[in-house]
């Protein structure tokens, strides 16, 4: 090879359009993708104007805890049909399943007095095997998941009706309740955040002393990062401290939301996941093992079911004909709010979630200005549409430039 | 006022160059960023009636980008420098005005409709209507008198899915004409095409010219270029460095000029005499997935030795394809007869098990079957190995990150950036990320099916570099290719695929006519 030509002067010839590339030239760049920044944009724009329109009674810390309440079952069922999405797959059985489950919980708890302990284990069970049995259809036999799970859509609510007659089954225990609807004592809380915060704090620490090591630290964005949890801890520290403490529902959310992240990002089924559903044909014959892999994001989603059913029986405290209604369409609009792409292989569980607390933002905000509940459908079916378009022009940008 | 012949490629019009007809495109200090990138930078480019003129040069070298200039993709405003055809300075706001302006661009990747009609699809978006229903007589009319022109013996009517990939891009061409063309461009018409459909359609492209329309030829093929085109310019990094009167026997200049430097030359391997058999075939019969009547491959025997190059050299449809997806537990039909890999018998059933098994395979579609598009480097390196880097459940980042650094730098990935997705990187150095997803499983067995497909010339040159060291490390390498060349300066052996079957077997050095009888069903 010629001197002219080494890696070096290769290298020096590139670095001009590399750096131009990685796009971290801009404040707002620096801060997170556009993606995330017109979420948070819309977001904080909602905020204030809910605020200014409810005469402070929206940010007040007894709506934020609703609202965070009111997010906390869409959230769970957005972070699982992300993964599914992002797989390549769709499901539009959530609703339905999640009424099935409640049936059980509730029917559990009230005709066979069964303990708490044991209704959320055969709850998850049930959900679990809800997920295998559609897992069975996509893999074993492939018929498409939007077929399998539209049978399901139809036929889990029609078991739940036969089973239960259309009646609302009810009560449940008041230890089952306190699943969803408790609270964490106040000092408890606060030592909870606080543990949260400096968790958090040193893991982004940690991240920016990586970078350091490795030459591509950004002071700036990791400045922006602590602020940004700073300011997060202190708005639920505020929100939790003046009332009640921390909802037990929202410690479901955070769980499953936590797991499910370090799934996506830090195994193998992550992985894999994401290569399934960017190039299917390719990831197989790159060895991936497509249908374990299916299979395993279906039961997922099932266990998504039973959690999901549990929190929604202890909220209203029964199992009734109209639970989880549309709610398949919440948690989809959600994941796609959060950017998940109907085309598969692009996503996170943590911003599918961040879209599920937006539409329920919308709701809880409509609400408190008594805007009519027919109107809401309108507006949360424009919000969808708008996210979609921005998607899809987003995309042809890309594609332009390129 | 002098002029630089290199920089100047001709005068701008009537200024007294009377014997040279007024050119259909001048473009004149054409100039395009990105983002503040320069792609095309101060590019002048005339086109004659009746003239070939071939541009070349490597992927990212601007060609693409001065084509969508030309023919109105980018609209004028986007761009810097003037566009004349026909002696009028033109502004294009969208593909339509440059079509009525008479300029076609023929691109590179075919968009047929399958179930219509030839006929509906040469003339789609232009249907010859009559109260808004489309008047199928003139339609039939106009589309019967192209293809007559063409001499493709087919009915209008029939529907598009019957015509083979050169029908379909001669119907295209015709397609083309059809709208009155004055300028036509080709990007890379050869790609899917075997040599005598390439052979059918160079003596189309002299009939049009002949017509006294202008052709602007682009394509990665030098020895095409070198037939057809009746002058070259070369492009690199945006900027054309090269202007030659004659593109024959200037195909070393072309490929300096092309790449920067002079190719490196392939050195003759010695491969180490009794190594072992990595893998050995019997009796190979494949059946077809669909139609198990039909026998894809038959009777094939063959031995790959550790540290071997073997080529596996055939025309288009020869069944290497289908055997190389046999031995990687890919094909879908009836496998029959023996396979050993390391000793060990049977055909692994899936990729899986054929990649536990030591087999690698570089497909030959790379964006449809290779690259994990969206995905980051990283990723797409590990998809085949990620076992390696992690345990039971969890990946280790540290270990996969710089085992994939080691390996993108050890295959000269250029820029070296796990972190940018694939789809940013020029296709030679896609090819070389693939080329490490295989490494990272260290095969005993690597199959290459066309390499250097669709790969610049600077690029080809470092896979070759890299196919040499992986064999001379002691993995076998399966090289499946139609570029006679290649198979015959790279590989240490050579075995010649026809309808199926093994028809020759040669040793490095055969000469490039009796491959080419083999292929093609003479000789033995």
């Amino acid at each position: 090879m010629s001197d002219q030509t080494s890696p070096k002067a290769a290298a020096a010839r590139l670095a001009p359009s590399t750096a131009d590339r990685s796009g971290r030239a801009s404040l707002l760049g620096r801060i997170g993708d556009t993606r995330t920044l017109s979420l948070l944009v819309v977001f904080v724009l909602l905020v204030v104007y809910f605020n200014i329109a409810s005469n402070g009674i929206f940010f007040s810390p007894r709506n934020v805890s609703l609202l965070l309440r009111q997010a906390s079952i869409v959230a769970v069922a957005a972070s699982g049909v992300s993964i599914l999405i992002i797989m390549g797959e769709i499901d539009l059985s959530i609703g339905s399943a999640v009424y099935l489950c409640s049936v059980v919980a509730a029917g559990l708890q009230s005709y066979y007095g069964v303990g708490t302990g044991l209704t959320v284990a055969a709850t998850l069970a049930v959900g679990m095997a809800l997920g295998a049995w559609q897992g069975v259809w996509v893999v074993g036999i492939s018929v498409p998941s939007f077929v399998v799970t539209l049978s399901g859509l139809l036929a889990f609510r029609g078991i739940g009706y036969w089973a239960s007659n259309a009646q609302t089954i009810s009560p449940v225990t008041k230890s089952f309740s306190f699943l969803s609807e408790g609270f964490i004592p106040k000092p408890v809380s606060m030592a909870i955040l606080a543990v949260v915060l400096v968790v958090a704090a040193a893991f982004i620490l940690r991240g920016h002393w990586r970078r350091a090591r490795a030459g591509n630290a950004d002071l700036v964005q990791t400045l922006v990062r602590l602020g940004v949890l700073l300011l997060a801890t202190a708005i639920l520290a505020w929100a939790f401290g003046g009332f009640l403490g921390i909802p037990m529902a929202l410690v479901w959310v955070a769980a499953v939301g936590l797991v499910l992240s370090v799934l996506m990002m830090r195994t193998k089924f992550g992985r894999n996941a994401y290569l399934v559903g960017s190039n299917r044909e390719a990831s197989v014959l790159a060895g991936i093992a497509l249908g374990r892999q299916l299979f395993l994001g279906f039961v997922l989603m099932g266990f998504l079911y039973g959690v999901s059913a549990v929190l929604i029986t202890a909220r209203l405290g029964a199992a009734t004909a109209s639970s989880g209604l549309f709610l398949e369409l919440d948690a989809i609009a959600g994941a796609v709010i959060g950017g998940t792409s109907l085309r598969g292989g692009v996503g996170t569980v943590g911003r599918a979630i961040a879209g599920a607390v937006l539409l329920a933002t919308i709701d809880n905000g409509m609400s408190i200005l008594n805007v009519s509940s027919f109107l809401q459908m309108v507006v949360k079916g424009m919000v969808l549409l708008c996210a979609l378009a921005v998607d899809a022009y987003m995309l042809k940008r890309r594609r332009f430039r390129r | 006022m002098s002029i630089d012949p290199l920089t100047r490629d001709l005068p701008p019009v009537g200024d007294g160059t009377a014997d040279l007809p007024t050119p259909i495109l001048a473009m004149s200090n054409i100039s395009k960023s990105f983002a503040g990138v320069l792609a095309v930078k101060d590019v002048d480019l005339v086109v004659r009636p009746g003239e070939v003129v071939g541009l070349v040069g490597e992927n990212g070298a601007g060609k693409s980008t001065l084509m969508k200039i030309v023919s109105g993709i980018y609209a004028a405003g986007t761009f810097d420098g003037t566009v004349v055809v026909d002696g009028q300075r033109r502004d294009f706001r969208t593909v339509r005005d440059a079509e009525a302006a008479g300029i076609v661009l023929v691109p590179q990747e075919l968009h047929i409709a399958p179930r219509l009609s030839v006929a509906e699809n040469m003339f789609m978006g232009r249907l010859p209507g009559r109260f808004g229903f489309v008047d199928d007589e003139q339609l039939r009319a106009l589309a019967l008198e192209r293809l007559r022109f063409f001499g493709i013996e087919i009915r209008p009517e029939a529907p598009a899915a019957m015509l083979s990939p050169s029908e379909q891009r001669l119907v295209t061409i015709a397609a083309a004409l059809a709208k009155s063309a004055r300028l036509m461009i080709l990007d890379e018409p050869t790609a899917a095409l075997t040599d005598q459909e390439a052979e059918q359609l160079f003596v189309h492209v002299r009939r049009i010219k002949a017509e006294g329309v202008g052709c602007l030829y682009i394509s990665h093929r030098l020895d095409e270029i070198e037939r057809i085109a009746d002058r070259v310019v070369v492009m690199r990094n945006g900027s054309v460095v090269e202007r030659l009167d004659t593109a024959q026997g200037n195909r070393a200049e072309i490929v300096r000029a092309m790449i920067g430097r002079d190719p490196e030359r392939a050195e003759k391997r010695a491969p180490k005499p009794g190594a072992g058999v990595a893998l050995s075939l019997r009796n190979a019969r494949l059946r077809d997935p669909t139609n198990t009547e039909r026998v894809r491959v038959d009777n094939v025997d063959l031995e790959l030795r550790r540290g071997e190059i073997l080529g596996l050299f055939g025309l288009v449809g020869a069944g290497r394809t289908e055997l190389a997806q046999a031995i990687f537990g890919a094909w879908e039909g009836s496998v029959e007869g023996e396979l050993q890999i390391d000793g060990r018998s049977g055909w692994p059933r899936s990729p899986r098990e054929a990649i536990d098994r030591g087999i690698g395979m570089l497909t030959e579609d790379r964006k449809q079957t290779g690259l994990i598009e969206g995905q980051t480097v990283l990723s797409n390196i590990s998809a085949a190995s990620l076992d390696g880097v992690s345990g039971r459940v969890f990946i280790d980042p540290s270990k996969e990150r710089s085992r994939n650094a080691a390996l993108a730098t050890k295959l000269d990935v250029r820029p070296p950036r796990l972190d940018f997705p694939v789809e940013a990187f020029s296709g030679g150095n896609q090819q070389k990320i693939l080329l490490a997803r295989w490494l990272a499983i260290d095969p005993r067995v690597l199959i290459l099916d066309e390499p250097t497909l669709g790969v610049d010339v600077g690029a080809r040159f470092e896979i070759y570099r890299i196919i040499r060291e992986m064999a001379d490390e002691g993995h076998a390498i399966l090289m499946i290719s139609s570029d006679l060349n290649e198979v015959a300066d790279e590989c240490d052996r050579i075995l010649v695929m026809y309808k199926g079957r093994l028809n020759g077997s040669f040793e490095q050095g055969a000469s490039r006519h009796a491959l080419m009888a083999a292929a093609t069903g003479r000789g033995d």
